[in-house]
């Protein structure tokens, strides 16, 4: 059997030992589920929320002229009750309030319960207030509206044609280094299951004989960033429905006009996914050298090279055109995380792109042998973890 | 065609200050069952390992004589290996696991499906085919790891204690199972601390002790080799007075075993028919036998000696 093919097969058995179909109908169940009952609750809202309020006016003379249009507001008036009595209606919730104006400065009002209401009558009252006043003093509402009229401040952007990010590409390009952050941990678990499980279970020297270690770890690098490809494209297209449904049910959600892009999409894959692989490369070589990730302390240092990749994806969130970031976008260790940032955020040359790829694909190469190095010992290694001496030592062995 | 499948020339493997094997030579016929034996900590899962070529010998070589092999260690797809450290996915159905070990040593997922039902057949599994491994008792899952090891029919199999763990009519089929083996053609290196059954089915035996080659041949010349007495069973009426026997010039050493029985040990060198004579001669005796060297005495005792000369080499 070839190399590849072999690689393959471990790859695919790797990927179908995670791989679990229900996991993924569920999860789009449960994103069309969700949608719905947002949607719903918001339908409920609005239905609510469009019933009109009923106020009983006393005194109403006061203030001849409130205009409630574009509220809920209803002005009525006493039609020859008392007071008493009115306050008895709103007692038994048949209107919902009684406002007694007690001149142009001040005003009562009686409710039965909390008023959401109360910042939409007050501004009624005080523009009817406001317009007494204004004619008191013969002031126009032309000369009112030139007297409150405010500056205007043009803006325009010099160093790059592409304008300043919105909040909704923020929220995407977020969005993105958690979904990528979620892969990244997803095959840190695949990967630490695996390879201590397998050592665990003591399959490993059987299989040792049928292939080789580089064989071995390839296969689990390539089916364990499928898996983790395959969960985050997942948790992308779960959103879908509820994209669709919000749109459909509502004003719908702003999408960054980048993430439509076909040539970006692409990209943000490719990174995406070259990024799987160098995490991957690296957590397989970290796994060999655990004994029982229960009982190991070296877990904790797992998680050291990662602040790098969540330090990198908040500086290129902040400044994503900055020298910094633009350092950190080449750098294998941060680049999966800034440059798919950067794509949604700013213009990126394509040259800064494939250099960024470039990269990562080299250093995934020697990461991956430098993984079947620490693998073909460490993994025979039962008991004993070992020293960080004894891992150079072994990573410069043929 | 060179009869040796495996020529093994004077191969050491050192771990820090610890030698774990100490120029060790022997050959693997081709089509035999081959034993190799020793104490716990002898250096037989090194062996095998550099035989496997998971490790590398510091010095020595080891060369194979498969069908288009070029003396390096063999592709996985003419290996077959049963280690003694051993464990499947215990969460995954048999079949698939089995499937997935057909194809690691180069069948197709069709050709390994195929053969892991029929050898879950063979051994009484057929039922269980879909069950997660974990369901099976201890000793079927010695089966199906017996089965991984050897689904694709190698032409040279390493099975590292393929007895432990099942019960002695299993350990009975598992026999006949590698006679088959032998039958159609592979070549079989066995290691096990059963010695009733080694003796049963290995040809030739190699027994280290401490990295060292101590015993090495045919049953027949190990037996030969061996400073192992003959042993005379002997069984007298109660009460019967041994004391002339006890006594003789022939006997190195008595054991008595209860109920009238007594094994004495032959000095080497002297036929046992002399002491057979002697006996017939000065007790009343119920039953008389010659007991065969065991494989279990020889390897008790050679390890014992091996062990004391490698002390005495130490302090010299």
């Amino acid at each position: 059997m070839s190399y590849f093919r072999t690689v393959l097969e471990i790859s695919r058995w790797e990927f179908s030992r995670w791989f679990k179909l229900k996991g993924i109908l569920i999860t789009f169940g449960l994103s069309v589920v969700l949608s719905l009952a947002i949607a719903g609750g918001r339908y409920l809202l609005d239905q609510n929320s469009s019933s009109p309020i009923q106020i009983v006016v006393l005194n109403a003379e006061l203030l001849p002229q409130l205009k409630t249009v574009g509220t809920r507001i209803v002005v009525k008036t006493p039609e020859g009750k008392s007071e008493a009595e009115l306050r008895d209606a709103v007692g038994r919730r048949e209107i919902d309030g009684l406002l007694i104006l007690r001149g142009l400065d001040s005003a009562d009002l009686i409710v039965s319960k909390s008023p959401l209401w109360e910042g939409d009558l007050q501004q009624i009252l005080t523009a009817e207030r406001r317009r007494l006043k204004l004619e008191a003093l013969e002031v126009t509402a032309d000369q009112l509206a030139d007297v409150m009229a405010p500056v205007q401040i043009n803006t325009s952007y010099h160093e790059l044609s592409r304008g300043p990010s919105s909040a909704a590409e923020k929220i995407a390009a977020g969005l993105l280094i958690l979904t990528m952050l979620m892969g990244v941990f997803n095959s840190l678990a695949c990967q630490m299951v695996s390879i201590t499980g397998e050592k665990q279970l003591r399959v490993t020297e059987q299989i040792i004989s049928a292939v080789t270690p580089q064989q071995w770890i390839d296969g689990k690098i390539l089916g364990v960033s499928a898996y983790a490809a395959l969960g985050t494209a997942v948790i992308v297209l779960s959103a879908l429905p509820f994209i669709f449904i919000m749109q459909l049910t509502g004003p719908g959600l702003p999408i960054p006009i980048d993430l439509s892009s076909p040539l970006n999409i692409t990209l943000l894959v490719v990174v995406t996914l070259g990024g799987f692989l160098f995490w991957n490369t690296f957590l397989a070589a970290f796994a060999a050298t655990i004994n029982d990730p229960n009982t190991s302390s070296r877990t904790v240092v797992l998680f050291l090279p990662l602040v790098p990749l969540v330090a990198g994806a908040l500086i290129a969130l902040k400044a994503p055109d900055s020298l910094l970031t633009r350092t950190l976008g080449l750098l294998p260790i941060t680049s999966p995380a800034v440059v798919p940032v950067r794509i949604v955020l700013t213009e990126v040359s394509i040259w800064e792109i494939g250099l960024s790829l470039v990269l990562l694909l080299v250093a995934t190469w020697f990461m991956r042998l430098l993984a079947g190095r620490i693998f073909r010992i460490g993994m025979l290694m039962y008991g004993k973890e070992p020293s960080l001496k004894e891992l150079l030592r072994w990573m410069k062995e043929e | 065609m060179n009869n040796d499948v495996l020529n093994v020339q004077s191969i050491v493997k050192q771990f820090q200050r610890q030698k774990a094997v100490n120029d060790l030579t022997f050959a693997v016929k081709r089509g035999e069952v081959f034993a190799l034996l020793g104490p716990n900590g002898a250096g037989k899962t090194t062996t095998i390992r550099m035989l496997l070529g998971i490790i590398k010998p510091d010095s020595g070589s080891i060369t194979f004589n498969l069908a288009h092999s070029d003396g390096a260690p063999p592709p996985g797809a003419k290996l077959g290996y049963l280690p003694e450290d051993r464990g499947l996915y215990r969460d995954i159905p048999v079949i698939k696991t089995l499937t997935y070990m057909g194809v690691l040593r180069g069948l197709s997922r069709k050709e390994a499906a195929s053969r892991a039902r029929q050898w879950l057949d063979q051994v009484g599994l057929s039922d269980r085919t879909n069950d997660k491994l974990e369901t099976l008792s201890r000793g079927n899952q010695q089966k199906v790891q017996f089965i991984s090891a050897v689904l694709h029919q190698p032409e040279f199999a390493v099975l590292d204690e393929p007895f432990s763990g099942l019960d002695p009519l299993n350990q009975d089929s598992f026999i006949e199972i590698i006679g088959e083996m032998r039958k159609q053609g592979t070549t079989i290196l066995l290691c096990a601390h059963q010695m009733g059954l080694v003796e049963r089915i290995a040809e030739r035996v190699l027994l280290m002790n401490r990295g060292r080659q101590v015993l090495y041949g045919t049953m027949a010349q190990i037996r030969e080799s061996s400073s192992t007495s003959n042993k005379i069973i002997v069984t007298v009426a109660r009460d019967t007075d041994i004391t002339g026997l006890r006594n003789s010039p022939l006997v190195q050493q008595v054991e008595q075993r209860g109920n009238g029985e007594y094994a004495f040990h032959i000095k080497r060198g002297n036929a046992p028919q002399k002491f057979l004579l002697q006996a017939a001669s000065t007790a009343e005796l119920i039953d008389i036998h010659i007991e065969k060297t065991s494989l279990h005495d020889i390897f008790i005792e050679a390890v014992r000696r091996s062990g004391d000369e490698i002390s005495g080499e130490g302090t010299q």
